[in-house]
């Protein structure tokens, strides 16, 4: 009885591997860019609050010599 | 503090060399005087040691049958255990007093402090495994007293102690201490414990001496590396 | 906080493109295995991970040595985002060669030399990130960072000959007597140009996220900077 060997049927096993790898990947990638956004968001923040104490400042200071 | 650690290049003077070696003997003497006076890392670790050789018996099929396979497993993992708690105390002991510092103003250099207190915890750890070997041998009726045996915990017992007293001085430094040390210590020093453990195995079930040569070797390759390893990058852990 | 250099943005665009390639080459340039059948595609993207799991690791120890001769802070901060990278791709290498193991010798794990030696490569990293977080003192950090990723990395190879002498001795009876062999397969040509271009896309990779992350860093320590300017002032 002649018949060729066909490859075990794996399929399934290597969609498992390449979801981990892909997965993972994709992951660290992700929170890559979560972390840039939120440092962005406090950049913003830290620009309003310093824009914010040189308006008062700069009102205090046009209170003081309006006297 | 010892006087030679006050002046050892004046004591030494144009015999550097003396004055370094005399300046590793006195941090030698120093841990050693203080374990006789309050014996709390020798009799912790021993107790430890002792308590672990009894779980093994229970966690693993200790028999006659598979004595001969296991005993050298057993020995190697309660020494490396055990000597966590050894490296742990004898570098706390150092930070918690204000020794460091004061050894660290000490004109010497900081490679003899590492090998001082290195060369103490390797006298701490075969002093438990004097204890230990007989203990064992007596309980399970194995004869451990084979001269390459010996040998081989003092290699191991090197490597261990020249990778953890390095280890220790950086984990004794940070919050948690002491959980610190053996995961840093475990990864880094694991080709000495399977090279100690085959070494040992081999010689206690006479197997053939290239095998047990080979894995010699390799311990000894293990401690060359890494005590010049050791002596060259202390300085960094110690500087202030 | 200056914008993305135009080098980077470039090397993005180069990234993905030979990412897509490798892809394509793992699924329909290279032919499916005789033996192990679709599974064995999974060795590609495996190897190349550890490739850059254990390249990340040398970055790291030569950082590491290179900021206690200097003792400049980005130095530091490429041996630590370097491990950030390493650890996610030993990770990745790990799992991957477990999946692969599995139909190939019907268990999850082999004590094959490589797959212990990266797990312990894993867990050093691991043990390294808990030293940092364990000090307080910045420039301590860096310094006992930089002396235990030396110190580590120069344990690996030796710990992987350790493995391997042993398993000379005690061939396992899952897997091939060989301890070199994991899960050995004859490559044809294409395999081994798929192999190859793997590799280098996974070094573009590490690259690409290394700069990233670096960059990450830095702007991560100018926002603190500004925060303490703010709360002092």
């Amino acid at each position: 009885m002649i018949f060729q060997e066909a490859p075990a049927e794996t399929f399934n096993y290597m969609i498992l591997g390449y979801a981990v790898i892909l997965g993972s990947m994709g992951l660290h990638v992700v929170s890559l860019l979560v972390r840039f956004r939120n440092l962005h968001r406090d950049l913003e923040v830290l620009d309003e609050v310093q824009a914010g104490e040189a308006a008062v400042t700069g009102s205090e200071s046009r209170m003081r010599t309006s006297r | 503090m010892p006087e030679a650690l006050a002046t050892p290049y004046a004591a030494g003077g144009d015999r550097p060399v003396a004055g370094y070696l005399r300046a590793i003997a006195a941090i030698v003497r120093k841990d050693l005087a203080a374990e006789l006076r309050s014996r709390e890392l020798l009799g912790g670790m021993l107790v430890f040691s002792l308590l672990l050789i009894l779980i093994f018996n229970f966690a693993l099929e200790l028999d006659a049958r598979t004595r001969q396979t296991v005993t050298a497993g057993v020995l190697w993992s309660t020494f490396a255990f055990a000597g966590t708690l050894g490296l742990n105390r004898s570098m706390a002991l150092e930070v918690d007093r204000g020794c460091l510092d004061g050894l660290l103003l000490a004109p010497v250099d900081r490679s003899a402090l590492f090998f001082g207190k290195a060369l103490g915890n390797l006298v701490f750890m075969l002093l438990v495994a004097a204890i230990i070997l007989p203990a064992y041998s007596a309980l399970y009726n194995v004869n451990l007293f084979l001269p390459g045996l010996i040998g081989v915990v003092l290699l191991g017992s090197i490597g261990y102690v020249v990778v953890g007293t390095l280890l220790s001085s950086m984990a004794v430094q940070a919050r948690t201490r002491d959980i610190l040390l053996p995961l840093l210590l475990f990864p880094v020093v694991l080709p000495v414990i399977i090279a100690a453990v085959k070494a040992t195995s081999g010689l206690l079930q006479a197997a053939p001496p290239e095998e047990i040569r080979g894995w010699i070797n390799l311990l000894i390759a293990y401690d060359v590396i890494f005590t010049a390893v050791a002596f060259m990058t202390f300085d960094y852990i110690v500087e202030e | 906080m200056e914008p993305m250099p135009r080098a980077l943005k470039a090397l993005n665009w180069l990234t993905a493109a030979l990412f897509l390639g490798a892809l394509y080459m793992v699924f329909l340039y290279a032919p499916r295995e005789a033996v192990m059948g679709d599974v064995q595609r999974v060795f590609y993207f495996h190897v190349s991970a550890g490739w850059v799991g254990a390249v990340a690791f040398l970055v790291t120890a030569i950082a590491g040595g290179i900021f206690l001769a200097r003792r400049e802070t980005k130095w530091d901060r490429l041996a630590m985002a370097s491990v950030e990278i390493g650890m996610v791709f030993a990770f990745i290498n790990i799992v991957s060669g477990a999946i692969w193991a599995r139909p190939v010798w019907n268990t999850w794990w082999t004590w094959d030399p490589r797959l212990v030696t990266a797990t312990i490569m894993e867990l050093i990293y691991l043990a390294y990130l808990m030293l940092r977080q364990g000090i307080e003192d910045p420039d301590r950090r860096a310094r006992f960072g930089s002396v235990y990723g030396i110190v580590a990395f120069i344990s690996v190879p030796i710990t992987f000959l350790s493995i391997r002498f042993f398993r000379t001795i005690h061939p396992v009876v899952i897997g091939s007597g060989d301890p070199t062999a994991e899960g050995a397969f004859d490559m044809t040509p294409r395999m081994l140009q798929a192999f190859m271009f793997s590799l280098l896309t996974f070094t573009f990779i590490y690259v690409t996220l290394l700069w990233h992350r670096i960059r990450l860093a830095r702007m991560t320590e100018h926002v603190e900077q500004r925060r303490m300017q703010l709360t002092s002032a």
